[in-house]
């Protein structure tokens, strides 16, 4: 259900930056924060409570998985993985936001070669 | 905040930083007490990870979380509570509930009608009720005649729905209910528009008299679960009887009291609030203690909603009648969104499990029931034909064997399987009953063991 909601509506970012820091492999809570942050240039900071909103709603939708459990400073780290519906999912929304900025970045040449005109 | 960003020393494995033991405990507890703003089975199994990243992400010396952070991990784990009502009504167990609610609801609503109608015999002599809920807002000229089809029709609802007509109950409940909604319209006319209000209406005031929330739940309920006997296999006759006489002493307490004595004083407010605070102690009584019991009590206490409008002390008269019928007709559209994602749940995992089952080989019937497979299907189709009484006979011999199964469970749907009765915290291994023929644990090295209890495991054993 979730994903026929994807498809219907673009991604929110916490999601598309949480799907974005999984793919390159399985990380841990902690791990995706400072992943995003990184993939995001600093712009976007994800609260623990979000990050696990999000990751309790793409579990339910089977985008995302436990991978295994690590425990660390005598506490549990549970690392996460994309699922392959959830990789597809990261695709289509990539093509999206690339067709998205082609437009802009086109738009944006057009203007500004009519300024300069 | 990264690791860089805040300054905190690098951990050993390169992206976690450090911990910091000082404080780290008060602000461990303050996290935990925080957490409890998610749901149980979220917190069961992200606690540990959650509480470790948040401990990760805190400020070195960082003692109390921050302003920012408390209203976050508050609002995502409200948010995540409002996102699981939907799969919470739409359980197994909401059905369950439902199924429990069309098996008492009727019967409340018959003896509640039969003591209104004794009260009012009664005080016909004495003087008349002072005391008026909100669907009785007139006095009501004593017409015995349709009191008594409106109760009969309830009776016929009761017994439809043991006997396996839940259509035609829901059918007879839909009429009454739609006629309770009819009484209230007209109420609502003649209190706007009490010039041109037509006196006529009333006379169908008698057969609209009843409890219409509770109407309200019976109807929805009959209509949108697996009906009476369902909720019959999970109560039982006895837990039943007792809920039935429970709820109607808790619902029809002003009537009881007026046939005890006819001039006690159901009308004071102090009364009413009696009313419905032996309204509540009969649901919590009735209801906690049985199988599913706080989902039923639930649903059963919105018919409590009229009654405590009926509590609120209002200054002038158009607000006493106008905020009682408010949250009578509130009361009764409360429940219907309730019972329609309970039912869409169950109507989606029926679609699911017949696929299922369409895929798993059937478990011959011969193992579970010591007969041969046509025994069983003769069987089947007999309980079918036979009715009511067969099926109780089935369910006695069902309920030895640990499975309580509904009628229409019988051909193929899901059976109730009752929880073994929880074991005491602490007992003695010796007091446990040995299945397998295996000594337990404490035993096995050859540790003291107690003469008398080595003997019984010696019986046991052998």
């Amino acid at each position: 259900m979730y994903i026929y909601d994807m498809k219907k509506r673009s991604m929110q970012e916490p999601t598309f930056l949480i799907l974005t820091a999984l793919a390159a492999g399985p990380q841990h809570g902690y791990g995706i924060i400072t992943d995003a942050e990184q993939i995001s240039g600093g712009v976007t900071r994800l609260q623990t409570g979000t990050l696990y909103m999000a990751l309790d709603r793409l579990r339910s939708a089977r985008l995302v998985e436990p991978d295994r459990e690590e425990v660390a400073d005598g506490r549990l780290r549970r690392y996460y993985r994309l699922t392959d519906e959830g990789a597809a999912l990261l695709g289509a929304e990539t093509e999206r936001r690339r067709a998205s900025a082609a437009v802009a970045a086109q738009r944006l040449r057009v203007r500004l070669a009519g300024g300069t005109a | 905040m990264s690791a860089g960003r805040t300054g905190q020393a690098t951990g050993k494995d390169g992206d976690m930083p450090a911990r910091h033991p000082a404080g780290t405990a008060a602000l461990e507890r303050r996290y935990l007490r925080l957490l409890r703003c998610y749901p149980p089975s979220h917190r069961e199994f992200h606690r540990e990870e959650m509480l470790g990243v948040l401990l990760d992400t805190a400020r070195p010396g960082q003692r109390t979380p921050g302003l920012g952070q408390t209203v976050n991990l508050a609002a995502c784990g409200l948010a995540i509570r409002v996102r699981r009502i939907p799969g919470w009504l739409a359980a197994d167990a909401g059905q369950d509930a439902l199924a429990v609610v069309s098996l008492i609801a009727p019967a409340v609503v018959v003896i509640f009608l039969a003591l209104q109608q004794a009260a009012m015999n009664a005080t016909a002599g004495a003087r008349p009720p002072v005391w008026v809920p909100v669907w009785e807002l007139f006095p009501v000229v004593p017409s015995v005649g349709k009191s008594v089809v409106v109760m009969i029709a309830w009776l016929a609802v009761v017994l439809l729905g043991l006997a396996g007509g839940r259509g035609a109950a829901a059918a007879i409940a839909f009429i009454s209910l739609t006629l309770a909604l009819l009484v209230l319209l007209v109420l609502v006319t003649a209190i706007m528009q009490p010039r041109t209000f037509s006196g006529r209406l009333f006379q169908f005031l008698p057969f609209g008299d009843v409890p219409v929330v509770l109407v309200s739940l019976a109807a929805c309920s009959l209509a949108l679960s697996p009906g009476p006997r369902r909720g019959l296999a999970i109560v039982g006759w006895r837990r039943a009887c007792l809920m039935i006489a429970g709820l109607s002493a808790g619902f029809g307490f002003p009537w009881i009291v007026q046939l005890a004595d006819p001039a006690a004083p159901v009308g004071d407010l102090a009364f009413r609030r009696l009313g419905v605070l032996a309204i509540a102690v009969a649901v919590a009584v009735t209801c906690v203690r049985v199988p599913v019991g706080r989902r039923v009590a639930g649903l059963v206490v919105t018919a409590l909603l009229p009654s405590l409008a009926a509590t609120i002390p209002l200054p002038d008269l158009p607000a006493v009648i106008g905020v009682p019928l408010l949250v009578t007709l509130f009361g009764n559209v409360l429940v219907w969104p309730v019972a329609i994602l309970s039912w869409r749940g169950r109507v989606s995992r029926a679609g699911y499990d017949q696929g299922r089952r369409a895929r798993r080989p059937r478990r011959p019937p011969a193992q579970s029931r010591g007969g041969s497979p046509g025994v069983w299907a003769g069987r089947c189709k007999r309980t079918e034909r036979s009715g009511f009484l067969a099926w109780c006979h089935e369910r006695s011999a069902d309920r030895r064997e640990g499975i309580t199964m509904s009628w229409s469970s019988r051909c193929g749907a899901r059976p109730v399987r009752r929880a073994p009765p929880r074991r005491r915290q602490g007992a003695h291994p010796a007091r446990q009953p040995v299945t397998d023929g295996t000594v337990p644990a404490p035993y096995r090295s050859g540790g003291a063991c107690p003469p008398g209890e080595a003997k019984n495991f010696a019986d046991a054993g052998s």
